[in-house]
């Protein structure tokens, strides 16, 4: 039989990473130690709190935050969704010293398909990112586009002055201790 | 144990005001928001007056912390709060939240609210305790649902309610806070607020608590009710202006203050 499809042609057959989020940015929070000197570490991990309004949901919860749509969405059906086909993660930084802080940088929500990944900001790194007012809630479509946020998130003048903050109690720590051994001793 | 609270509205020359209030009113915990002055000064100031305060370690951006506390251990911090644990047992939350002024997100806030509420419930699953306070300038009132709605904070205007503890909705659990500053709404006492604004509008009631404490209901036999209070003066000078209104020149918020008795393991409560 003669084939008269011509599908092929348009279809895009190119390898799609679709390596799951979380473990995207755990590849970029290993080279942290490096970074700062085995002092400064990052961790991911699952966070069961909403990362958007109980009125919005989605995209269109998205689109909502950026101000282009409006919609009320049911609490009840809202959480049912939530709890079948998203994944959402907090993503936090800490010392070496004192690893029972925590400093949150951001969440991330992504559904079934792993992309889109909304990545949640606060206030100052989004505007520390940023030079126009485009919101916190940033869409990476693609892994190419999560590591490109990523790196511009932990390269910003907030989160490197989070880091500096966090040198410094770690060496004040650092120095108490060293002084309660000298004592002691 | 006395709180003090401000939003010093970024005036750096705030430090000797600040120090007449934390001297005058015995205070040991220091919680600022919007604080824009040398933190290095004032603690030299207390110190030339024999109070002894360092500035508690902190990542948060919006709130500043001091006191004559020793033991006191950061736990969590994010842009709108940091969380403390005092003599590793009570925590203490300094939160400032987004302005609703000129901050249309309305979402975010109930975002970060909420990120509160589960970092402090982590928290206090951790240390096997609910003495909780919150404190600091919400940005919107006690009778705000943010502030009332089970999902945020939950804060309950009358103490014997807020002892339910909790409260379960579409079967999920929330605990629930007290919130004393609904005592200071209406004028049959001054200051009718802690924040005064025309906004204009159809919504306007000029006066604003946005300045607020949130206990759990654990701390009741802690909490000492009539320690709690808007401050208008010190001993040297108002801060209201001619219209008894916060005076903006020095901060267009009035501070707070309120006392938590200490614990003591054989069952007496001292007071610091």
């Amino acid at each position: 039989m003669e084939n008269k499809f011509s599908i092929n042609e348009k279809l895009d057959f190119s390898h799609v990473d679709l390596t799951e989020p979380e473990k995207v940015i755990e590849e970029i929070l290993t080279q942290l130690p490096n970074e700062t000197n085995g002092i400064i570490f990052g961790k991911i991990q699952p966070y069961d709190g909403h990362v958007f309004s109980y009125k919005t949901v989605g995209f269109a919860g998205m689109a909502e935050a950026l101000g282009t749509v409006a919609r009320n969405v049911d609490i009840q059906d809202d959480l049912g969704k939530i709890n079948q086909e998203t994944h959402k993660f907090e993503c936090f930084l800490y010392t070496s010293e004192y690893d029972k802080y925590k400093y949150r940088v951001f969440f991330a929500q992504y559904d079934v398909a792993n992309y889109p990944v909304s990545i949640i900001l606060d206030e100052s790194v989004a505007k520390s990112i940023s030079d126009v007012n485009r919101g916190y809630i940033y869409i990476c479509n693609t892994r190419e586009e999560l590591e490109i946020l990523i790196y511009k998130i932990f390269e910003s003048k907030r989160i490197l002055k989070v880091m500096q903050e966090l040198i410094r109690i770690n060496q004040a720590r650092k120095d108490a201790k060293n002084n309660i051994k000298k004592a002691i001793t | 144990m006395k709180y003090l609270f401000w939003n010093t509205h970024h005036n750096k020359m705030i430090n000797d005001i600040l120090s007449e209030l934390i001297i005058e009113n015995d205070i040991s915990v220091v919680i600022l928001a919007e604080y824009s002055a040398k933190i290095s000064e004032l603690v030299d100031t207390l110190a030339v007056h024999g109070i002894a305060m360092r500035c508690y370690d902190s990542c948060c951006p919006r709130i500043t912390m001091l006191g004559s506390i020793d033991e006191v251990e950061m736990k969590k911090d994010s842009d709108h709060a940091t969380i403390q644990i005092i003599n590793g047992r009570d925590i203490l939350c300094g939160v400032h939240l987004n302005s609703k002024q000129y901050d249309g997100h309305k979402g975010y806030r109930e975002v970060y609210i909420e990120g509160i509420i589960h970092d402090i419930q982590d928290t206090e699953k951790e240390l096997s305790t609910e003495n909780t306070i919150i404190v600091g300038d919400f940005n919107i009132n006690p009778y705000e649902p943010e502030c009332t709605d089970a999902r945020y904070f939950h804060g309950m205007p009358v103490l014997a309610e807020a002892e339910r503890k909790k409260r379960e909705v579409a079967g999920k659990e929330y605990r629930m806070f007290y919130n004393p500053m609904w005592h200071f709404f209406g004028d049959y006492a001054q200051p009718y607020g802690t924040y005064y604004y025309n906004a204009g509008g159809s919504q306007n009631t000029y006066w604003n608590i946005f300045d607020q404490v949130l206990l759990r209901p654990a701390l009741k036999g802690r909490f000492v009710k009539e320690s709690l209070k808007i401050l208008t003066k010190t001993n040297t000078r108002s801060l209201l202006d001619n219209k008894e209104h916060p005076d903006k020149t020095i901060s267009d918020h009035l501070p707070i203050m309120f006392e938590i008795m200490e614990e003591v393991s054989h069952g007496k409560q001292i007071q610091h």
